[in-house]
């Protein structure tokens, strides 16, 4: 089921309402049938793939504590199955054809299996769960149905946020008892829906011209392209992260915030402290930090090390396509960047009055991120390289050049199509600059009340109905 | 809290209610939308042209009134298959006099299914015409199945319908009562060549066999017979096309044999214009079916010629 | 005393003679403390006071309040 189609939309308000009449201890069991359910009315190859998953992982916990004698190996050995269980999952997602024929040959639907909804996300979530035990900082979960509740939680199976088990059990056993938490729940449901119907949605055909018009398109058009699509990425992304807390929120369970208004950001380090928090936490518990640690008499050197073997495999996380490893290069080399001249730009902003150094950075770190992303975007690397290119081209501003500019972006310039792009430009920096304020929780009153009836409004007004778009996550 | 939540739902509904009327209203007023112009002003036109794209930007009435002498309007809408055109024909034919002949563009394209469609979003102010409902049942199920909700059916394409109702606002409170293109031509001005062909050839190399979609042959059955009910003369015909195209058309022979077939079948003539001099050069095309101003012109003043040829020629044998 | 040795390692890294830390100084109240800065000071606190943290130890140090625990439970041993 995904997010926004009617079951999920009559599903949530359901469950909500059933949990408000059980007893708070006993919401576990409710949100444990509704979780699978989520899943096995979504693809029930998911849920077997799901449930074998927890399985594997649960008893690796218990052996990994019970077996010290053995505890490295029991350890690596869970860790390299599901590290190959990913790497098959992208290699096979990535259409390799000699796989797919050798299983196929033993009478196996690999692609049954391996396009199990979430596999990557709750990997990852397994493998810092068996590597927290092993490291001996938590405990190992006593109770299957506890861990099994932690993996499938619906709130956050597909797309993360990506949870520690111990915080998130404890709060399934203790939900919070705070009512306010519906009403933020319900609101937060509400800005994801926005967000990813009237902002991602909107921008969705201009982005789209740009990354598969062609060739003959100016430096003009591809950065502005490039522009949109991070802007979209964001809020689709953000989108699904706010009602998957939101959702959680209505049964009183509190997750990981993902995002922190990640455009602000003042160098690309920054971004990654505002932006798929919960992802680059674990990247920066399990690979960053043990591989720093690990190589820190190289002082300086164990960081440049660090951040290349944690981008490179954040790059393969996200796909086996060149155009991810180019983009992972990308922030490699911006990252390094900030780190080798960590003092010179401090020294900079002290010199500088922050009313000119501040801007100045954001601007540059958004460039920056919107650059990486032609390489992200991109469907192949053909495309890719011709968008490079593009972009060395003049930043012509001829007459008619706003025109021309607009209707390709517009989508060939028809005014129907002129006039939403135009809508969606301004809903977007509209939404950008007030985000603070319209992301805030409010409480029961009429400020609430307004705020809901203006966004459902706009949702129905102007929200994309038809495309039945799924959140570009999802693919991950 | 749930008494609070109760009078949210209960607030928003009334206000979707009340946007529907809304934009039912001021969609009607839009005399730039086809749809409702039809349907709110007399047209009473003595010829019809219909199709998709490319009699829109083609049939001038204005060319054929000059030389065949007969008042004509374009019916003619973007990208729309038969059961669009249809559906344009039966609002026309419930506010205005039938006319005498209705000439409908059918070409290789028209009748494989993957290249027009039924635009559902032209229509929503007619969902209560059972006609329409029925149409865009078979035709947009997914569409269909949200109807009956409050201002879904605007909602569900809003971002064509928006943009449609505040034009008819500003219509409204102007007092427009003629369209921007008062009798339905669209002329193409100022496009360049659209690099169709090009697309085309790198999709298709090795070209492409076209389909003769039943469901396609169906609607087109459905649309004469409507036409045939008011007694319209119905003349199938196709506009010329780009020769430089023809061979990636693998079976456009056998293609035009079988809508030649069908239209004996219904007794009504099927007019081919591929043999014209415009043919052989891009300067009177801007895509591989659309003539562009200079094509156009001379195709025009052709096809009335052929009119009034065929109409003399038939009014001997009668 | 711990603190006052453990500042003259913090004026080190920061590369700043006048830095005074308190027990409660962290990356948000102290400028340029990030992940690079971190790991320097790590490894420049292991050598002057000659122990070797664990990894376990080095992701719970929240503030200059934990590194200061630390510092005392290893020279205990």
């Amino acid at each position: 089921m995904h997010f926004l189609s009617v079951p999920f939309l009559c599903f949530l308000p359901v469950a909500g309402l059933l949990s408000c009449f059980l007893p708070f201890k006993q919401r576990w069991k409710l949100l444990l049938i509704v979780s699978l359910l989520f899943i096995g009315l979504w693809n029930p190859g998911a849920m077997l793939v799901l449930l074998l998953s927890s399985l594997f992982t649960f008893y690796t916990g218990l052996l990994i504590e019970q077996n010290r004698k053995f505890r490295a190996g029991v350890y690596l050995l869970s860790v390299t199955i599901q590290v190959l269980s990913l790497f098959l999952l992208k290699y096979v997602e990535s259409g390799s054809t000699g796989l797919h024929f050798l299983f196929h040959e033993a009478g196996f639907r690999l692609d049954l299996i391996l396009y199990a909804a979430g596999f990557s996300f709750y990997t990852l979530q397994h493998i810092g769960y068996i590597t927290e035990i092993y490291y001996l900082r938590s405990e190992p979960e006593k109770n299957p149905l506890d861990f099994l509740l932690f993996s499938s939680f619906f709130a956050k199976f597909s797309s993360g946020p990506l949870e520690q088990a111990p915080q998130l059990i404890a709060q399934f056993r203790k939900p919070s008892t705070d009512l306010t938490l519906i009403y933020e729940g319900i609101q937060r449901v509400v800005l994801g829906i926005f967000k990813k119907m009237v902002l991602a949605d909107r921008l969705s055909p201009a982005v789209a011209h740009v990354f598969e018009a062609g060739q003959g398109q100016g430096s003009a058009i591809t950065v502005a392209g490039a522009c949109l699509f991070t802007v979209q990425l964001y809020f689709d992304f953000s989108a699904y992260s706010d009602m998957a807390i939101g959702s959680a929120k209505i049964f009183g369970i509190r997750l990981t915030e993902n995002f922190d208004r990640p455009f602000l950001s003042t160098s690309v380090s920054e971004f990654w402290r505002r932006w798929h928090i919960s992802l680059i936490s674990w990247f920066s518990n399990y690979i960053y930090y043990p591989l720093v640690f690990r190589l820190r008499r190289y002082k300086g050197a164990s960081v440049l090390a660090g951040i290349l073997v944690t981008f490179l495999l954040s790059g393969l996380w996200h796909g086996l396509g060149f155009t991810f490893f180019i983009w992972s290069l990308l922030h490699i080399c911006f990252l390094c960047f900030e780190s080798l001249t960590k003092n010179i730009r401090l020294n900079a902003s002290r010199r500088f009055p922050t009313f000119i150094y501040k801007p100045f950075s954001t601007l540059i770190t958004f460039l920056l991120i919107c650059f990486s992303n032609l390489f992200f975007r991109a469907p192949d690397i053909t495309v890719a390289k011709q968008l490079f290119l593009q972009l060395q081209g003049p930043l012509f501003l001829s007459k008619g050049f706003m025109e021309g500019f607009l209707s390709i972006l517009a989508g060939g310039g028809y005014q129907e199509v002129l006039f939403n792009f135009y809508l969606t430009l301004m809903f977007t920096g509209g939404f950008l600059i007030f985000e603070k304020h319209l992301s805030k929780p409010l409480l029961p009153g009429r400020g609430l009340f307004l705020r809901t009836f203006f966004l459902v409004t706009l949702i129905f007004v102007c929200g994309i109905f038809k495309q039945a778009e799924y959140f570009i996550y999802q693919q991950f | 809290m749930n008494r609070r939540i109760l009078l949210f739902i209960a607030l928003l509904l009334l206000l979707l209610l009340g946007l529907e009327k809304l934009y039912d209203y001021f969609l009607l007023k839009n005399v730039n939308l086809k749809s409702s112009f039809v349907a709110s002003q007399p047209v009473n036109a003595d010829v019809l042209f219909l199709g998709p794209c490319e009699p829109l930007w083609m049939m001038s009435p204005a060319l054929f009134q000059k030389y065949a002498g007969l008042k004509g309007f374009n019916l003619s809408t973007v990208h729309a298959n038969f059961a669009e055109n249809e559906s344009m024909l039966h609002l026309y034919l419930e506010h205005n006099k039938a006319p005498q002949y209705l000439f409908l563009y059918v070409t290789t394209e028209s009748v494989d299914g993957a290249f027009n469609v039924f635009n559902s979003y032209s229509f929503s102010q007619f969902i209560s015409d059972p006609f329409i409902k029925k149409m865009i049942e078979t035709q947009d199920p997914d569409y269909y199945r949200w109807v009956y909700w409050p201002f879904m059916k605007h909602a569900y394409y809003n971002s064509f319908i928006t943009f449609n109702m505040l034009q008819g606002v500003k219509h409204e409170l102007t007092g427009r009562k003629i369209p921007y293109y008062p009798d339905g031509y669209v002329p193409p001005h100022g496009i360049t060549w659209d690099m169709r062909y090009e697309h085309f050839v790198k999709e298709f190399p090795k070209g492409r066999h076209f389909e003769w979609n039943l469901g396609e042959v169906k609607s087109l059955q459905a649309l004469l017979d409507l036409a045939k009910a008011y007694g319209i003369k119905v003349v199938l015909y196709e506009s010329p096309m780009l020769n430089e195209i023809k061979p990636f058309i693998l079976n456009r022979d056998e293609i035009k044999q079988k809508i030649a077939k069908f239209a004996m079948q219904n007794k009504v003539p099927y007019w081919v214009f591929d043999t014209m001099q415009i043919s052989n050069t891009r300067s009177c095309f801007f895509s591989v079916l659309n003539t562009n101003d200079k094509g156009s012109a001379i195709f025009n003043k052709t096809f009335a010629d052929y009119f009034l040829r065929e109409e003399r020629r038939d009014s001997l044998v009668h | 005393m711990i603190l006052d040795e453990l500042n003259k390692v913090f004026c080190r890294v920061f590369h700043a003679k006048d830095l005074v830390i308190s027990l409660h100084s962290d990356a948000s109240s102290l400028e340029g403390w990030d992940s690079l800065t971190h790991v320097a000071l790590v490894s420049e606190t292991e050598k002057h006071f000659k122990i070797t943290f664990s990894f376990n130890e080095m992701m719970q140090f929240r503030n200059v309040g934990d590194l200061v625990n630390a510092i005392e439970k290893h020279l205990q041993q």
